[in-house]
């Protein structure tokens, strides 16, 4: 296993947007997550794969700070954030989305995006922010709508709505594709390269492989809570263990 | 539909069925004079009424059952009539005369978010049942407290002394009681609608729905239900001063025990936790269903409360206002 390699050669010696090293999850005697690290940079997105339980939502949910690694560091430009509750680390800038997505099904789609917004924002200037992101996922028009209401592909929309009402410098998206049709993934996928080309960082786990092969600066494949191959996405797709790993998983 | 901003926006922030409220407002303010005559009854239901409303913004909003309620309320009536005796309350208070009862309720307030304060940041952490478990504890103890030290006036309780005029009215006149528990109930209404579109309001129908999904958009779950709790605590506290005057004598037993801290409870869960309106409509129903049975099962109160459990959790689970599905009187526009 090399270092990472370097995307752009400038680049590599200023502080990372967002580093893990070394970051390992224990659950009593169960290895969940072991030494994996990884580095995101401004505009970057890191694709997160690996078969069914091989860690990838533990290593998420330890980067986001609502799992406590048991050993390793989180770092978001420079500053050790690992024990940092997930509350405070929305207020730097970082925000998540959850596998299964859960809008707050009382609340308007408006209102579920404007208890985002208050992070930064008060009174008609958070209400302003939270319709503009609206806008920008496309789902102004069911501002009003109970979100308990909406089907899959607006409330994976709503999902990244909340999450971009943060204003998050880097953002971790857990299967925000995966489930959709055709023309919905399509949409989600231009909706991530777009914000990666506004220069947020973004962290992704997602199943459907062709889709993250296109997205992803940068692969990292996981198999049983350790690392497997990482690099760029041809060259994971390739690596005769990730193979094996998928080809193994269809045994059943 | 690029202008759609500028394109009217759909009503999508509400206060909450203001409506509603107006006419529930506006049938209290009438009853004096239809019913000069049952003006206890009036008076003591407001006040129930105003204290399953407070109760409702830390058990409905913040999700958070407290049992322990009668406390709070209890402060806000013993600070009250301790400060207009002086010769009763506690030499280190060291009090020249008596201490005119707003003043006095002023001051029960604030020792009432105190008190919520540390006894929030000590529960909150934790999930589940263990904050009502805590608020029975922390009842028990400042009954215990109350009845032990000299200024609670032991078993016997105290007797309210002769209070100031408030604007030239006398605060024993039933008519200016009814006002002030008239007040009251306004004020609790008030603070919910208002945080029905409030930041804090937003954070804590999030928290109460998905506490993990709260904090992943920057919410500190135990931030927001310490402020519902002081808020709840604080409004209790001016219930209890008020009650304490229209009562002119009580006894820790009335005042601090469990029952009363489960009756409040109860009326708001019987109304309807996640609506705004709905605890009034519970603190009526309790009030009326009391007195109608009160001459047939003298003190089977309890009984009558078990029955309304019951039919409660198995026909109206979301409270008999959820039976009337309007929108924009629950705290969420929909479910």
């Amino acid at each position: 296993m090399t270092a990472p390699t370097a995307h752009s050669g400038s680049a590599q010696s200023a502080t990372p947007l967002f580093e893990a090293q070394n970051v390992s999850v224990t659950f009593g005697g169960l290895k969940a997550v072991q030494n994996i690290s990884l580095t995101l940079r401004p505009g970057e997105i890191l694709g997160l794969i690996g078969p069914n339980g091989a860690g990838k939502t533990t290593l998420f949910n330890a980067l986001t700070g609502f799992v406590t690694p048991s050993s390793g560091r989180v770092l978001l430009s420079g500053r050790d954030i690992t024990r940092l509750q997930p509350q405070a680390r929305a207020r730097l800038g970082m925000a998540r989305t959850f596998q299964v997505e859960r809008p707050f099904e009382d609340l308007s789609v408006l209102e579920n995006v404007l208890v985002a917004a208050f992070l930064h924002h008060s009174g008609k200037k958070a209400e302003d922010k939270a319709y503009a992101v609206l806008e920008r996922v496309g789902l102004s028009d069911r501002a009003a709508q109970p979100a308990a209401e909406l089907n899959l592909a607006r409330r994976r929309r709503l999902e990244l709505a909340k999450v971009l009402a943060l204003e998050p410098r880097v953002l971790f998206l857990d299967e925000s594709i995966a489930g959709l049709n055709p023309p919905a993934q399509a949409e989600m996928v231009g909706l991530i390269r777009e914000l990666a080309d506004s220069g947020l960082g973004i962290v992704m786990v997602e199943h459907i492989m062709h889709v993250i092969m296109g997205l992803s600066n940068h692969i990292i494949c996981m198999a049983f809570g350790e690392l497997l191959a990482e690099g760029d996405p041809l060259t994971v797709a390739n690596h005769p263990d990730v193979i094996r790993a998928y080809l193994g998983e269809d045994d059943d | 539909m690029t202008a759609a901003a500028v394109t009217s926006r759909p009503r999508a922030l509400t206060y909450g069925n203001v409506w509603l409220s107006a006419v529930l407002l506006g049938v209290m303010a009438l009853y004096p004079f239809v019913f000069g005559k049952s003006l206890n009854f009036g008076v003591s239901t407001l006040l129930l009424a105003g204290f399953a409303m407070s109760w409702n913004i830390l058990g409905g909003w913040a999700g958070q059952l407290s049992l322990g309620h009668a406390a709070l309320l209890g402060i806000g009536a013993y600070t009250v009539t301790l400060f207009a005796i002086p010769e009763r309350a506690p030499a280190w208070l060291g009090l020249a005369g008596p201490v005119a009862p707003w003043w006095g309720a002023l001051i029960g307030m604030a020792l009432a978010a105190l008190l919520a304060l540390v006894w929030g940041r000590l529960t909150f952490g934790l999930r589940g049942s263990y904050f009502t478990l805590s608020s029975i504890a922390v009842a028990l103890i400042i009954r215990l407290v109350v009845i032990n030290e000299d200024f609670g006036g032991g078993a016997e309780g105290l007797f309210m002394p002769d209070l100031p005029k408030l604007f030239g009215l006398d605060l024993f006149d039933r008519h200016v009681e009814y006002g002030l528990a008239f007040t009251f109930v306004a004020l609790t209404l008030l603070v919910t609608h208002l945080l029905r579109r409030s930041r804090l309001g937003y954070a804590l129908q999030a928290v109460r729905e998905d506490e993990d999904g709260a904090r992943a958009l920057g919410i500190d779950p135990t931030r927001m239900k310490l402020a519902a709790f002081v808020l709840s605590a604080v409004l209790t506290a001016l219930g209890g001063s008020i009650y304490a005057i229209y009562l002119q004598a009580f006894e820790p037993h009335t005042l601090l025990e469990l029952p009363l801290s489960v009756q409040i409870a109860l009326m708001a869960i019987i109304g309807g936790r996640s609506s705004i309106q709905g605890p009034i409509l519970g603190a009526l129903l309790l009030a009326v269903f009391g007195e109608v049975f009160r001459n047939v099962f003298a003190n089977a109160n309890l009984l009558i409360y078990g029955v309304l459990i019951l039919a409660v959790t198995l026909f109206a689970p979301d409270g008999l206002s959820g039976l009337f599905k309007r929108r924009g009187s629950k705290l969420g526009t929909n479910r």
